[in-house]
């Protein structure tokens, strides 16, 4: 890695001059000669504080700056001294205010420079190592970034495009990186001025995606910039014309929207609605790390959904009988030995845990119908196992209405449960008894014999002090 | 006749959490004793081979979750048994009231031919604690108003009282096992061959 990157600076000229050539005319590609203005724009742009732009320095912070940020070239006590400044200043910041925001964001990355740097000393003779180590830049973690061997051979065919300078980027000269979080792809050159804060940090930090379709502001309150890199934007100009994000509700210049297209969250959550729309990098980046995470409650969010779709009732329902499943391989040994529930569900467990959480993964192939196919053949198996298993079988339920040896589990089609005690009838004996749960009955009946006897208890201490103070106040009537 | 009985003793114990159910068989069973709490998840079961009345059984000893009436798994397997133990914590009154419901509930899920001489055992446990809250009288009275239910006062710690606490159950269950048997078993090779012939049936004619 090292070595034939020292082979780029000795290339001799003219290869040097080409390569930035057609890194130039590969840029045209997507917006013609922005690429090399908007480096030297943020790097004059850094500390200007605007509302939109999600990296820079608070305006509030900017006397601080030069003790808290430094380029890679920073020794291990610079670091060191800013952490100390850093964390300090954090406790004096107001809680969920911007700044902290900013500083908490800040200390992290310092502490990964430090580990970074601490790291690299230790092996320092090494210096293939150091070239490997981790880069963190505002939240991103970034990582070499080869072709993987198995398609050295369509990697070569295929473009890959720096998201800082929208460049291409050439394999074989020029290295780049790749963040191992939210995959934010770099050239190495530019890895020192990134702006765009990682996605995998705002998704953090937001912890659901965008609920809202299309929360748009308006480009006057963006005042014409580019909600991240604050490139002005007019419609004259089609390299710097506005570009809305479906998925933020914000404009963004051509070098930080791509016109990707991607399927929103919140057009599937309130319309139920696939169609792709265009976003912008980050927000393509951040949904795409949304994806697979459990996080809609979308019975909550949208209760009509369950009454128009019947594929989302029946997942529903299989849903829960897999939480009732679950709840019996959890308590038998065999089960659990055999890791059945992983062995079957794997990553995608949430879906056994509640009936309540959707990943957007999850809400696609809903509409597909893969998801329901999939429950199904995990029911099958879980419920081959619950009526093989002796200890499931002895935590079966038995109708206590009918009273008949069958045993009855809480998945079983013509069973109900009581929700209030738990207790599993048949469907039939249950609406025999007017729906109502007898236990919960012999419950409440128990309950009441306990309050009347703690009341009898009661009126014996009142009757006890009262023939108390009727004693106390005689005499003195008396006198 | 000893040969027809079957020996195994089905024996649920029962009672409201933490009382010392788990303990309770671990001592009987292993003779060990912790003193660290685990609540137990669902329901599992120890086997133990005894000898009542010059016989070999095999007891199959229930231990259940004291939460078991609020959890979302069901009790099955309260059927057949042989005899039921209902255990308290003689320092927590609220566990000792609670037997009722455990004793209703149970004669509810197991429905046993004979609810009424059903042979249960109620066990004090923790008696070699010094805050007792529950008196002996208090719990003799209430196993006198259930039919005379056996009542012992044990402690899982210093194992007190278990093991003979445990020979009654096992002297109950089998009394119990041999008065069903009078009145519902027939011979084994019998039962083998065919399904009509079933006990107490004998006037159920064909025609």
């Amino acid at each position: 890695m090292s070595s034939w990157r020292e082979n780029i600076t000795s290339l001799p000229s003219a290869v040097a001059q080409f390569v930035n050539e057609s890194a130039s005319t590969a840029s045209t590609y997507l917006h013609s000669a922005h690429s090399g203005s908007g480096t030297s724009v943020s790097e004059e742009s850094a500390p200007q504080h605007t509302d939109f732009k999600a990296l820079p320095i608070p305006a509030s912070l900017v006397k601080e700056q030069w003790r808290l940020i430094f380029t890679s070239d920073a020794n291990i006590q610079d670091l060191q001294a800013a952490i100390a400044h850093c964390r300090d200043l954090v406790l004096l910041s107001d809680e969920c205010s911007e700044e902290r925001r900013w500083l908490v964001r800040h200390l992290v990355d310092l502490r990964y420079s430090l580990q970074e740097l601490e790291e690299a000393q230790a092996i320092s003779s090494d210096d293939v190592v150091l070239m490997n180590a981790i880069k963190s830049v505002v939240g991103h973690h970034f990582v070499p970034h080869y072709p993987s061997a198995r398609n050295r051979l369509q990697a070569a065919a295929k473009r890959y495009y720096c998201d800082h300078c929208t460049g291409i980027i050439w394999r074989v000269v020029q290295a780049a990186y790749i963040c191992s979080d939210c995959s934010y792809l770099v050239h190495q050159k530019c890895i020192d001025s990134v702006q765009r804060v990682c996605a995998h940090v705002l998704a953090s930090e937001r912890q659901f995606p965008v609920a809202e379709i299309c929360p748009e502001i308006g480009l006057a309150a963006q005042r014409y910039k580019c909600a991240e890199c604050s490139t002005l934007l007019n419609f004259k100009n089609s390299w710097i014309e506005p570009r809305l994000c479906d998925y933020r509700g914000l404009y963004y210049c051509p070098s930080c929207h791509w016109n990707d297209s991607f399927i929103v969250p919140a057009r599937i959550v309130h319309n139920w609605d696939f169609t792709p729309r265009r976003v912008s990098r980050t927000g393509l980046q951040e949904i795409q790390l949304f994806v697979d995470k459990p996080l809609i409650r979308l019975e909550e969010e949208n209760p009509k959904l369950f009454v128009f779709l019947e594929k989302l009732c029946t997942v529903k329902k299989l849903r829960q009988n897999l939480v009732h499943m679950r709840h019996y391989l959890a308590a038998c040994k065999v089960a659990v030995e055999q890791k059945l529930v992983d062995q079957q569900l794997g990553r995608r467990r949430h879906l056994a845990q509640s009936n309540e959480f959707y990943s957007i993964g999850d809400l696609v192939q809903v509409e597909s119908g893969v998801l329901a196919d999939f429950l199904q053949g995990v029911f099958k198996v879980f419920d081959v196992h619950i009526r093989r298993c002796d200890m499931c079988l002895a935590k079966a339920y038995i109708c206590e209405i009918c009273s008949n040896n069958e045993v009855i589990f809480p998945f079983d089609d013509g069973c109900i449960k009581c929700d209030q005690c738990n207790s599993i009838y048949h469907r039939v004996c249950l609406t025999r008894k007017n729906m109502i749960c007898p236990k919960c009955v012999r419950i409440q009946e128990r309950r009441l014999q306990l309050d009347r006897m703690a009341s009898k208890q009661a009126d014996k201490e009142i009757d006890i002090n009262a023939n108390d103070a009727s004693d106390e106040v005689q005499p003195a009537n008396t006198t | 006749m000893a040969s027809r009985k079957k020996s195994l003793l089905k024996v649920i114990i029962l009672g409201d959490s933490s009382v010392g159910k788990t303990s309770l068989m671990n001592q009987y069973v292993n003779k060990r004793f912790s003193n660290q709490y685990k609540a137990t998840i669902g329901a599992d079961f120890c086997t133990k081979e005894v000898v009542v009345n010059d016989r070999v059984v095999t007891m199959q000893i229930w231990d259940t979750a004291g939460q078991e009436r609020f959890q979302s798994l069901g009790v099955a397997f309260y059927r057949g048994a042989d005899c039921c133990v209902l255990v308290y914590d003689v320092t927590a009154p609220n566990s000792f009231k609670n037997l009722d419901s455990w004793r209703d509930e149970f004669l509810i899920q197991a429905s046993p031919r004979d609810p009424e001489h059903f042979p249960f055992v109620v066990l004090g446990n923790k008696v070699d604690l010094d805050n007792r809250q529950v008196s002996t009288r208090r719990a003799q009275q209430w196993c006198q108003s259930k039919n005379d239910i056996p009542y012992y006062e044990t402690s899982a710690k210093e194992g007190i009282n278990v093991e003979m606490a445990f020979q009654t159950i096992a002297k109950n269950a089998l009394e119990q096992e041999t008065e069903a048997e009078l009145i519902n078993d027939f011979p084994d090779q019998i039962r083998l061959n065919s399904e009509n012939n079933r006990p107490g049936n004998a006037d159920n004619c064909q025609c």
